[in-house]
Formats: structure tokens, sequence, C-alpha cells
């Protein structure tokens, strides 16, 4: 799998090109373009910032940038869980055609992915400007944050697109989870003690949280917290390890299976 | 290095299917529905290609012969190293490829020029690769001008002959043909043969799936007769030609015969 990965990484033309080809072909016809990306997470961050800081109880400028930074980032991620169970069946008959490895389809839906990610990128700025928040030399850990959610897609569209491809029950199962993960991940409240109830003390297990928090709490000049650092860690290169074992076993098989 | 391009030992594919609990769908409509929510649908595998042994040597020309279903085009896909045999031995020495889709990844909303960048990308050239071809394509098609709109607006016979076009700028050791590709108007046709003749001719060892025994005749130095995923015949062209017509051709109608007699009979 890494050999793949490496070699899809030095012939990088097909993921990259193709993926900004299609993208553009997609807004081409519309007259805002890619622009209406930002118009369903700005609506949602504007209307709900209000909304939900006086159900928290925190004051404007405190809650929005945390739903901004935290609403745009979930979006990258669930983005990428969500579409890798079917991403292999959506591409079968490049998979049919032969020329493809399994490792390029999956780079070209990250880069696809991170486009959109890079797009919506415009609210978090926004919101900053409006709201006065000053990033430091430490928000500079974010980008490492957002590199680790960009690596560690690559082993989860991978092995979810090569499971989901055998088992149609999984992408169904994935969007279940992930609708729930969205509540219990603090996104649209912030997590202090006592808030959150019974999740604010189970929030150490959730996955989703330290991915988050890597990203959102540099820019908001709060420190990663150690075991944040440390869970993610473990996740990415034992999620890389696993797949690999799924890999070598099971990509062969998937052209039959899409 | 083996002296042969392809080696193929016993090679089998099964195929894994969900086969809905009842065949005759209309006929118990409410059947259908309590099959699908209690997920009576059953996973089988199902076996494609049956111990399938054979050589190509250098410069030798291939036709599989058969009816639908038996199994060509999953042979050429087998070959292509697109499916993983399910069992047997497999040897391919160069590259193979093969024509199996040319419509694959046209983007409708894309230019002309656009979709010979995406196919060519996809069909795993370089971006320079593409480059090189791009005049070459144009020009072959005949586009003209119109290569800068998008394919949506292209007539049937356009488009057939943009994708034409940029599929055959391959250049591979052993070329996999899924039936002789024809484009366009008369004019069009015969430049869409002589590409494929020299397609073929370029190429060191061609596999030809067709239904045809006259082009197979043309091209093809030995065939194969396929039938239900085994091969059942292989030597010259026209000995395979004669033993498809004789066996499988001649078997069908009979059997469709049989069933016309009791018909009337019943």
């Amino acid at each position: 799998m890494f050999r793949d990965f490496l070699e899809s990484f030095r012939k990088n033309e097909y993921w990259t090109y193709s993926t900004w080809l299609k993208f553009g072909l997609k807004y081409r016809k519309t007259s805002l373009g890619p622009l209406w990306l930002l118009v369903s997470p700005a609506l949602f961050v504007a209307f709900l910032g209000y909304l939900f800081s006086s159900v928290n109880g925190r004051p404007l400028d405190v809650f929005m940038p945390h739903l901004a930074v935290g609403f745009i980032t979930w979006t990258l991620i669930s983005g990428i869980i969500n579409t890798s169970a079917v991403i292999f069946q959506a591409r079968r008959s490049e998979i049919l055609q032969g020329e493809m490895r399994l490792t390029d389809l999956v780079l070209a839906e990250t880069f696809s992915g991170f486009l959109h990610y890079l797009h919506q990128l415009v609210i978090i700025v926004v919101v900053f400007v409006l709201f006065k928040i000053v990033p430091d030399l430490y928000s500079l850990v974010s980008l490492v944050g957002v590199a680790l959610i960009l690596l560690n897609s690559l082993w989860i569209t991978l092995a979810l697109g090569i499971l989901g491809a055998r088992y149609r029950d999984l992408v169904e199962m994935i969007s279940a989870v992930m609708r729930l993960a969205f509540f219990i991940t603090p996104i649209i409240w912030i997590p202090v003690d006592g808030a959150g109830g019974v999740l604010g003390a189970f929030l150490v297990f959730n996955p989703f949280y330290h991915f988050l928090d890597l990203v959102r709490a540099p820019l908001l000049g709060a420190q990663v917290a150690p075991i944040s650092w440390i869970v993610v860690l473990t996740i990415t290169v034992t999620g890389l390890l696993v797949t690999q074992l799924l890999y070598k076993r099971s990509s062969r098989l998937v052209p039959l299976w899409v | 290095m083996s002296k042969f391009l392809i080696e193929a030992e016993d090679v089998c594919l099964d195929v894994p299917v969900y086969q809905p609990a009842m065949r005759k769908l209309l006929s118990e409509p409410t059947r259908f529905l309590s099959d699908l929510y209690l997920s009576r649908s059953r996973r089988k595998a199902i076996r494609l290609l049956d111990s399938i042994s054979f050589t190509l040597s250098p410069g030798e020309r291939i036709g599989l012969i058969g009816s639908n279903g038996a199994g060509k085009s999953t042979l050429l896909r087998v070959l292509g190293g697109v499916y993983p045999s399910s069992g047997g031995k497999l040897a391919v020495n160069g590259t193979a490829k093969g024509l199996f889709n040319i419509q694959l990844g046209m983007n409708a909303e894309g230019t002309g020029l656009e979709n010979i960048y995406l196919r060519g990308l996809q069909m795993g050239m370089s971006l320079n690769d593409v480059r090189e071809i791009v005049e070459g394509v144009v020009e072959f098609s005949e586009l003209g001008d119109d290569i800068a709109l998008p394919v949506s607006t292209y007539s049937t016979g356009m488009l057939l002959r943009l994708a034409f076009a940029i599929s055959t700028m391959i250049e591979p050791d052993i070329l996999l043909l899924d039936e002789w590709i024809g484009a366009g108007d008369a004019r069009f046709k015969q430049k869409a043969q002589d590409r494929m003749n020299q397609l073929v001719d370029k190429s060191r060892g061609l596999v030809l799936a067709t239904h045809n025994p006259r082009l197979m005749k043309k091209l093809c130095s030995r065939g194969l007769v396929l039938s239900a995923g085994k091969i059942v015949f292989d030597g010259p062209v026209d000995a395979a030609n004669e033993y498809y017509d004789e066996n499988i051709v001649a078997n069908k109608t009979r059997i469709s015969v049989v069933k016309n007699v009791q018909g009337k009979t019943a």
C-alpha cells in the first residue's frame, strides 16, 4: 500500500489535474461558481452562531469563532468519511479500465475534499476579522492538524472504500453514525467543566473531538491537550497499518465487487 | 523472460453476484417486497471462466469467438489485469492494454479539448503525453473549431469520432480488443478502419473478441471458441469458425427449433 501511495504521489497528474478539471466543470454554468460552496456553511455559521451563543450562554465573540472553525473543519472530516464507502462504486468505469490504482482514486477523492475546504476557509477568515481575533505563532500548529486529517483521510477512504464495495450496508451505517457524531462532538457547544453533561466526561473517547481540537485550539489561542496528540497519532499509525493489511488482502478483489 | 507474450494455465474466475430469492419478479409483487425486507437475496459465486489455458506468442493474433455471455470480455479484462484470476497461473509479458469502453470518462459539461485531457489522464497518460496527442486527436476527429465547444452540444457522430480518436492513441505491446470499433459515417468508417489496422499492426500481439467470423478471418491467425467460460476449441481460424458454426450456432438453433415444435404440440 505504501509503495502504491508513493507511486501515486510520483505520478500525480491524474488525481490533481482531473480532479481540478472536474471541479471547475461542475460550477462552470453557475454564476457564483465555486463560491456556492460558501453559501451553505456561511448561513449555518451566521444563524446558528447567534442562536446557540445564547443557548450556550457564551458571548458571541467566543462562540462564533469556535463554531466557524469547528463546523468548517467538521465539514471536511465528515465529507471524507461519508463519501468513502461509495467511492469505488462511483468510479467503477475507471477501475474497470484498469489503468488506475485504488490509491490514485483515493488521492483524487481526498484532493477534492481539500479543494472544498480551501474555499470554505474564507468563512473562518471573515469571522476572525469580524471578531478581531489575531492568530499568534502557535496557531501554525493548526496546519499540522489539517495535514494529519488529510493523512488520515488516505487510509480511511481506502479502508472504508474497500469494505464499502464488499459490504453495501456500510454506507448506511456510516451516515447514521456521522449524523450523531456531529452532535456529540463539541461543534455547536463548548466543552467546559460541567457543560455537555455526561458527554463532557466521555469526550476523551471521541476521536473526532481530538482531530477537531488539533485544528481549532491553536487558532483560538488555546494549547492542544497532550491527550489529543496521543490519540490522533495513535489512530494515524494504527489506521495506516491496519489498512495496509486490508489492502494487501482485498484490494485485488475490488474490481469484482464494484 | 518467457518466449510467450501471454501464458495462461488453468485460469479461473469466480465472480460474486447477488441473487434475489425469487426470479419471477412481476408475477408476485408482494413476494418481491417481503424478500427485500427480509433480505432473502443470496450472495453467490458464479464461475465465469473455467480452466482457461492458452499461450500467445509474439506476432500472433488470436480471435475469441463465442455467443453472448461466453466470457469473452471477461477474459480480456483478466488479461488486462483488471480482474484478478481466482485460480490458475497467468503470466503477461509486456503491457497489455484494452479498448473496453471507448466512452469512458467523458464529461458532458466539458469541451472537447478538456475531454481529451480528462480521458487521456484516465488512460494513464502523463500530462505531457496528452499534450502531444492533442493535435493528432483534433485532426483525426475532424472536429476543427468545435473542439472548444462543450461535448453536450455534439452530435452522436461527433462524440463517437472524438472518443474513437482519443481511445486509439494507445500503443500497447499486447492489444486487447472487445469488438471491432467503427464510428461515424461511411467515409469516417474507412478512416477508423485504417486506424484500427495500424493499431493492430503496431502491437506485438492481439486478442480480439468478436461475433464476426469474417473479421476474425481477416485479422487473426488463430481462433479460440469460448462457450460458458471454457475454451472448447483452439486452432486455425477457419477451423475455429467452422467449429463455432457447427457446434455453437447450430446447437442454439436446434434448441429453439425443438422449443418451437414443443410449443406447437402443446
